[in-house]
């Protein structure tokens, strides 16, 4: 006797949709987007290359403790001064710094902090990281207590009407989260103020936003600054800066190889392309399909002209397209005379186009007299002596018969060919 | 059982793999009926079943190096879809869920239904199932599925869905005092 469990499985199995052709289209488009979206990226073991990549993206802010807008300015018009007031962190990398000069950097002002990374190895065997193209390290201050005194007192000697309390514990963080790299945009955002406030945001001196958190994405790779200005609202105004610095890395730069390899025995090429430098994850397309992430494409083509896709991302995350164009020609042709002689003479006397014979091919070849009629048919590289139907009887000089062929190569391509052999003397 | 014969199924997994789209339609067409019923019962709708199918085939054309060959392609594609719906699930779970207090106090009551004559469910179109089955709360619906239609254990879904065995339990006990209730009034209307 079934129980409630199986009657329910045995009717849900036997649940069965009509093919929906607009799902497939769907899907189709999806894959032909090529690269990984959020939501298209496979999750475990395929998604690991992009993981990895994703992970290694550390967002490496350098941190100093601001001083006022007005001094950073200040600072902007003196730079000689650098060495001892400046608001820029300059330097961002995880090795020492060895243009400490040429950046003017104070070792006491900047704090540059150690940024945990991200364990690739974690991320990787999370299945759930479908964020992984996000890289969020949220970086907070080692705030040291004198320096906010200070920018306290520069703030208090600025021309802002504002009441400051004299007890401030809510210092504040800027958070950064996104892809360092051109063009790609950064979420920043303010955590750690109590209350009702506002932030105004500048990058680069230059881009006023207003936000408690704003998108803003650098152009050009290097360092540029983040000033986040915060006022408070409520019984206490408080008007609070920070400085930051925030690298955005190279794109990748390529060397692409791309080679043509003729086959003996098949009418395709064997196209392969390879990028430099290794340390790049490379993601090639051709046309709309042969998807492959591996760091060389390798795949056979027959006479066209192929679309190559290369997106290139390196360990820092930042990604560059190209696209190359290649022609692939024919490894070998077969070309049939039009005419030949069958008078025994020795010279054209007999007719079978050329290449027909090389080994690896397969080939049917008929031949049809003007009544459309079967005179000749052979899967074997036998040239034709002119007897129709395998007899004696022979062609007329003016005959004109029509050939075809269909010939298969050694890689399983099909080709066929076809037209008119006449008869002269 | 399989859909296809050894020598087909092998070129059209080799076309798979390399990203042959005539081969991959192939097989999503072969594939959808069956799969396409799978992702309903762990939706709420066709379109998040429609989500879940399309997100499945994704992740399977995306990772077609990893199918070794051992064990049957479409058992494999399978396991990709239904990992997919725990993704989706898992998704989902972030949002708030509402507890039905009345179906949570009626936990008590499965007695009373064990002594039905169950084959009076046998009765029920599927499609009214189906339609239960939807209405089910997401956790209970995803241990109903795992546990009853995949075949699961409860350690195994425990682990699967990040809940404790004693969770996975008491959600698959309420799946099934939910599935009848609400299949009840349906079989008393079609006057069985």
């Amino acid at each position: 006797m079934k129980n409630f469990d199986d009657i329910l499985k045995t009717k849900l199995e036997s649940l069965d949709f009509a093919y929906d052709e607009q799902a497939w289209m769907a899907l189709e488009s999806e894959l032909d987007s090529g690269v990984p979206t959020q939501a298209a990226t496979p999750s475990g073991a395929t998604g690991s290359l992009w993981a990895g990549i994703a992970a290694a993206t550390v967002l490496t802010i350098a941190m100093a403790t601001a001083p006022t807008l007005t001094s950073h300015e200040e600072q902007s018009s003196a730079p000689e001064n650098g060495a001892t007031n400046t608001n820029q962190a300059a330097f961002v990398s995880d090795e020492e710094p060895d243009e400490k000069d040429k950046t003017a950097i104070s070792a006491q002002e900047v704090h540059v902090i150690k940024l945990v990374e991200v364990d690739a190895e974690d991320k990787n065997s999370d299945d759930e990281d479908a964020d992984q193209e996000i890289a969020e390290i949220e970086i907070r201050s080692d705030e040291i207590e004198k320096e906010f005194i200070d920018e306290i007192d520069n703030d208090f000697n600025s021309d802002d009407d504002l009441t400051l309390s004299q007890n401030i514990d809510n210092e504040f963080e800027i958070i950064a989260k996104g892809i360092q790299c051109p063009g790609s945009p950064v979420e920043f955002r303010v955590e750690g103020v109590e209350g009702k406030f506002v932030v105004d945001w500048l990058f680069n001196d230059v881009f006023p936003m207003r936000g408690e958190s704003v998108q803003y994405s650098f152009d050009e790779p290097g360092q540029h600054t983040v000033v986040a200005i915060v006022r408070t609202e409520g019984t206490e105004v408080l008007r609070m800066e920070r400085a930051q610095a925030i690298e955005i890395f190279e794109k990748p730069t390529v060397d692409l190889d791309i080679k043509l390899t003729p086959h003996d025995q098949c009418f395709s090429q064997t196209v392969t392309a390879t990028a430099d430098p290794s340390s790049n994850a490379y993601h090639w397309s051709v046309g709309k399909g042969h998807a492959q992430q591996r760091e060389s494409l390798e795949f056979s083509a027959m006479p066209g002209t192929y679309e190559i896709n290369t997106m290139a991302i390196n360990p820092e995350g930042c990604r560059q397209r190209y696209t190359s164009n290649v022609v692939v020609a024919p490894s070998f042709s077969i070309w049939a005379p039009n005419a030949f002689t069958p008078d025994g003479n020795g010279t054209n006397d007999t007719w079978l186009p050329k290449g027909l014979e090389r080994p690896g091919l397969t080939f049917t070849l008929e031949i049809y007299g003007t009544d459309g009629s079967l005179v000749y048919k052979t899967t074997e590289p036998e040239p034709w002596d002119g007897s129709i139907r395998g007899t004696t009887e022979r062609p007329r000089t003016g005959d004109v018969f029509t050939w075809k062929y269909t010939v298969k190569d050694a890689c399983n391509n099909v080709m066929s060919d076809g037209g008119t052999l006449s008869v002269i003397r | 059982m399989g859909i296809w014969h050894p020598h087909e199924e092998m070129q059209l997994v080799e076309g798979c793999k390399n990203n042959s789209r005539m081969a991959q339609q192939e097989v999503f067409k072969k594939l959808y009926g069956k799969l396409f019923g799978m992702c309903m019962r762990y939706a709420e709708s066709d379109e998040e079943a429609k989500d879940i199918l399309q997100n499945g085939f994704i992740k399977v054309f995306g990772s077609m190096e990893n199918y070794k060959g051992d064990g049957s392609f479409e058992g494999w594609v399978k396991r990709i879809v239904i990992n997919t719906a725990i993704d989706n699930y898992r998704r989902k779970k972030t949002k708030p869920v509402v507890t039905d207090s009345e179906l949570t106090d009626r936990l008590g009551d499965e007695t009373e239904y064990e002594q039905d004559d169950v084959s009076i469910y046998e009765q029920v179109p599927v499609k009214l199932v189906l339609d239960a089955v939807q209405q089910l709360s997401p956790a209970y619906q995803t241990v109903f599925n795992l546990y009853v239609l995949e075949g699961y254990n409860h350690n195994e879904i425990a682990d699967m869905l990040e809940i404790s065995v004693g969770t996975s339990k008491s959600n698959l006990s309420k799946a099934r005092q939910n599935l009848r209730r609400m299949l009840k009034p349906v079989i008393e209307k079609l006057d069985i």
